[in-house]
Formats: structure tokens, C-alpha cells, sequence
């Protein structure tokens, strides 16, 4: 295997741990479909910033312009959802359209530009792990360290955030602020991650593996290690399967074999619970 | 201890309080104060408020007027490790992956602060509160394989956990059957006989008469506040409810 290789094969598997992570937090507030609206907006973001930076292709521009795009989601959902005549699912669909259609509209007018030089930025739309620059697997490396760092540190906190965020203020645990928190941790694995799985489906690789965990644990520690070890050999035999397979991309390569296991874990879960009432 | 000090004083005092959502009044002007070592009921319609007044007290809703203070003059976060609340069960993911005894130690979190897990102690004073409310036995069961009134017990478990002076109840009685009831019940009157302040919001009147040494009777304002007999009239009662009710 060559060190390219390696090196992309790494880069997938720890943003695949990433989102296992911090997907299953999102699958424990129910905003499963967040992650999604997420990854839509970060299309939006990315042409702004190539746009206003000049049609400058430096990858840590581009993902500052995918983050300010996820920023400007969350803080529309936001607003959106404090009318209560607005339901959480409505705001969703809304926000996660509105900001796809005019990442399309920017991309396609960069497209149409001539005289400058094209960054392919299509290519964020369904991921290309062998896109993957050395610097792509340091923000990966540094995110997801992050991401483990947060998790493992402020599980307490976290959990109690999640499980009952009045009775922790009541406690003197700024239980917004966390969940804050989290909200940014899904918002940093979805932007580091576009390259490799793709914008459009990213946030199956945020909600499978922590699926596929919370059917075979009922604890909250084992599921986010088990959701990470899913989403970290998924992320990285999907992007290999891809790699042998030119013609399959990245993103949908990973997804398949998430959704494989999902089924497979589906399947032994239903047997098991037909068999324990039976 | 505290109660002993304080017991000619008031252990809560709200003067002058409004809660507004959106553009309609839901709390009006409430003055109220509550001495130490008694249960207090809060009574009234649905939405009459009763949720809102305890989550004001703990500044978990924006006050538009008034203030609420404990042990004299102490606002809500300086005693914060006094209080105890226990939310009503509608407000709680209950399929959460998490055992008995990790939801019991949430009570002493605000003890430990930032970064520091549980001790030993915490573990076995959380089992001695499991046992206080009959549950030691399910300590390492997950909680969505308890019934409605086992997961009362389990918060009501986490309530004494926090060692708090006042306890604010929001409806501790909703999903649960009668024995379940009962055994609430002893366990707030013991709290009360240790000198406890307990606030507790009710949607059925039939246990507010058994426990309650003073009822709140609320339908926005306070339409009463006294002893439980005097406060429980058919009078007040219809008053509130806005036709005969029987308790």
C-alpha cells in the first residue's frame, strides 16, 4: 500500500470516528435530519468563500467558508424554530433547501466563469478521498482529536445536558452551552468530512454507525465507542472499496457499506427480540 | 441544619412576580412566603401556571417583574446546592441509555463541579437514596425498563441525592399508582419531618389534601394561599376551576 493511500485510508477512518461521536449525540436529541441540513449548507459557504477570497483553491479558506455556511444554518434554525407556529421539521426542510439551492446557484455561476481557475468544487458534492491533501488529514487528525478530547472530558457534563437540561441548570450546569457544544461537534465532522463522503451524504455517516450502536448497546459510553469503531472501519473499507472500484465514489462507497451493517445489525436485532418473546 | 437556623424565618420569598411567553401573561404579580419545615401544594387548572412559578423561582423562565429569594436575601444562584428540583416526566427522553444509579449520581453533580467524576461515597449514599424510595434493587437496570412510577421514584431518588433544604416537585404524583403514591408520599413527609421545604405542583387534588400543610391556589395570579383546608373550599375550588369540583 502506498503512503497515499495510507494516508487517505487514515483520514477517512478518523473522520469517520468523528462523526460516530458526535452522530450520537444528534440521534440522542432527535435531530437526526440536522446533520443533514448541515451538510447542505456547507455548499453555500464554500462558493462564498471561493468567490470572495478571489477563486482562491486553499483548502483551510474553503473550510472556513463550509463552517460559516453550517454557522449560518444552525443560527437560521434557530430563529425559525422560536416560532412555535414553525415545527422543528418544517424549519429543517426549509433551511436545508433554501441553502442548497443557492450553493447550486453559486456553483453553477462559478462553473460558467471563464478566466479563472476551477477548483471543483462539484466534487464536494458526492466526495473523492483521493482529493485528500496532506493538509485535509491534518485538520481531519486535529478535529477529530478534539472531538475525543470534548467527549472524554466533559462526559458528565454532556450527558446530563442531553438527558435533562433543566435539572442541570438547576445544578449550575450551563446546559445550553453544551449542547452548544455539540452542535459544533457536528458541525465540524460534517465540515471536515465533505471532501471525503460528500456533502449530500454526510449525514449518513453522522446517524448509521450511531444507529447501528444504539441497537446493540443500551449505554450511553459503550454506544460512543461503538458508533466510532462503526463509523471509523466503515468510513475507511467504504473509502478503500472506493479506491479498488475507481468508477464507485467515495461517499456513496462508504455509505453502502454503513448501510450494510446497519442492516445486518438490524436483522441479528429483530431475530434476537422475536426470540426473547417468543 | 440550615432549616433549624432559619426557622423563624422565610425560606422563600417571592414578591411581585410576572412570567410572560411570547405575549400572554401566564404569571401575575405572585407574592407569596413560605417558612421553613412545611409542604406546599401548588393548585390549579392546566394552564393556570403552577409549572412556570417553581421554574421561575429557579430562574429557568425570564422573569418579567418581581424577584425570588431564599433564606432572606440570597438569590437563586448562591443557594443554588439547596435546592433540588424534580421535572415533570413529559420533559424526559425515558428510552435515554443510562442505568438507575448514573441518573441517582446526576444529583451530585452540582457538589462536584467541573472535570471531577463520582467518588465512592457518592456511589453509596446513591444507593442509600435508591433505598429510601424502595428501589436498590434496580440500581444497575436501565431506566426505560422501569414503569411510570419507578422512574418517579428514580428522580425523586436523584432529588435527595443533591442533600438539598428546599425540594421543588413539578407533579411527582402524574403516571403513578397508588402504592407508588404512598410510598412518595412517606418519603416527602419524612423530608418535611426532617425540616425540608417541599414545593410540589399537582394536577390531582385527592393528594394535595393528604400531603400539603399550605396550598397555593393558582389560575394565573394567587386566588389563595393558606392552610390546606382553608385554601381547599368548594368555594375556591370553583372559583379556580370555573365549575364544582370534588376532591
Amino acid at each position: 500500500m502506498n503512503s497515499l493511500l495510507f494516508e487517505s485510508l487514515f483520514a477517512c477512518a478518523m473522520l469517520g470516528l468523528a462523526c460516530g461521536l458526535s452522530g450520537s449525540f444528534l440521534i440522542l436529541r432527535r435531530q437526526a435530519l440536522a446533520g443533514d441540513m448541515i451538510g447542505h449548507s456547507v455548499l453555500p459557504g464554500i462558493c462564498a468563500a471561493f468567490v470572495l477570497s478571489q477563486f482562491n483553491t486553499n483548502p483551510f479558506i474553503l473550510l472556513l467558508g463550509a463552517f460559516s455556511g453550517a454557522v449560518a444554518a444552525t443560527i437560521v434554525q434557530e430563529f425559525l424554530t422560536k416560532s412555535k407556529k414553525i415545527k422543528s421539521e418544517m424549519a429543517l426542510a426549509i433551511n436545508l433547501t433554501g441553502f442548497y439551492a443557492v450553493g447550486l446557484s453559486l456553483l453553477t455561476w462559478i462553473q460558467k466563469q471563464e478566466g479563472i481557475k476551477q477548483a471543483h468544487l462539484e466534487s464536494y458534492l458526492l466526495g473523492q478521498a483521493a482529493t485528500l491533501s496532506h493538509a485535509d488529514l491534518v485538520s481531519i487528525v486535529t478535529c477529530t482529536l478534539i472531538s475525543i478530547a470534548i467527549v472524554f472530558f466533559l462526559y458528565k457534563e454532556l450527558r446530563l445536558s442531553v438527558f435533562d437540561p433543566l435539572f442541570a441548570r438547576t445544578q449550575g450546569v450551563p446546559a445550553k452551552m453544551y449542547l452548544f457544544l455539540l452542535s459544533a461537534l457536528v458541525a465540524v465532522s460534517v465540515v471536515v468530512s465533505i471532501k471525503a463522503v460528500g456533502l449530500i451524504l454526510v449525514s449518513a455517516l453522522l446517524v448509521i454507525p450511531a444507529s447501528v450502536a444504539s441497537l446493540l448497546s443500551k449505554d450511553l459510553s459503550t454506544r460512543l465507542v461503538l458508533a466510532s469503531c462503526i463509523g471509523s472501519l466503515c468510513a475507511g473499507g467504504g473509502a478503500y472499496l472506493s479506491f479498488l472500484h475507481t468508477n464507485i465514489p467515495t461517499g456513496p462507497s462508504i455509505i453502502l457499506l454503513s448501510t450494510f451493517a446497519f442492516i445486518i445489525t438490524a436483522f441479528i436485532h429483530k431475530k434476537k427480540q422475536f426470540r426473547t418473546s417468543s | 441544619m440550615m432549616s433549624n437556623q432559619l426557622s423563624n424565618s422565610n425560606v422563600l420569598s417571592i414578591k411581585n412576580l410576572s412570567v410572560r411567553y411570547q405575549s400572554s401573561p401566564v404569571l401575575w404579580k405572585v407574592n407569596v412566603d413560605i417558612t421553613p419545615g412545611k409542604i406546599i401544594g401548588v393548585i390549579g387548572p392546566n394552564g393556570s401556571g403552577k409549572s412556570t412559578l417553581l421554574k421561575a423561582c429557579l430562574d429557568l423562565v425570564p422573569k418579567i417583574t418581581g424577584e425570588v429569594k431564599f433564606f432572606g436575601d440570597a438569590s437563586f444562584k448562591k443557594i443554588r446546592q439547596k435546592v433540588a428540583y424534580l421535572p415533570q416526566r413529559e420533559s424526559i427522553d425515558w428510552d435515554f441509555p443510562i442505568r438507575v444509579t448514573d441518573v441517582v449520581l446526576m444529583g451530585a453533580y452540582g457538589r462536584l463541579g467541573l472535570f471531577k467524576r463520582p467518588t465512592k461515597s457518592d456511589r453509596t449514599f446513591a444507593l442509600e437514596c435508591l433505598d429510601r424510595v424502595g428501589l436498590k434493587d434496580f440500581s444497575q437496570r436501565h431506566i426505560s425498563e422501569l414503569s411510570g412510577g419507578q422512574q418517579q421514584r428514580v428522580f425523586l431518588a436523584r432529588a435527595l441525592m443533591t442533600k438539598a433544604d428546599i425540594y421543588f416537585l413539578d407533579e411527582p404524583f402524574s403516571a403513578v399508582d397508588v402504592v407508588t403514591e404512598s410510598m412518595i408520599l412517606e418519603v416527602l413527609k419524612s423530608l418535611r419531618d426532617e425540616g425540608k421545604t417541599l414545593f410540589i405542583s399537582h394536577h390531582d387534588l385527592g393528594s394535595v389534601r393528604e400531603s400539603a400543610d399550605q396550598v397555593i391556589l393558582l389560575n394565573k395570579e394567587v386566588l389563595s394561599f393558606g392552610n390546606t383546608s382553608d385554601v381547599m373550599s368548594d368555594d375556591n375550588l370553583q372559583k379556580a376551576f370555573g365549575r364544582a369540583i370534588r376532591s
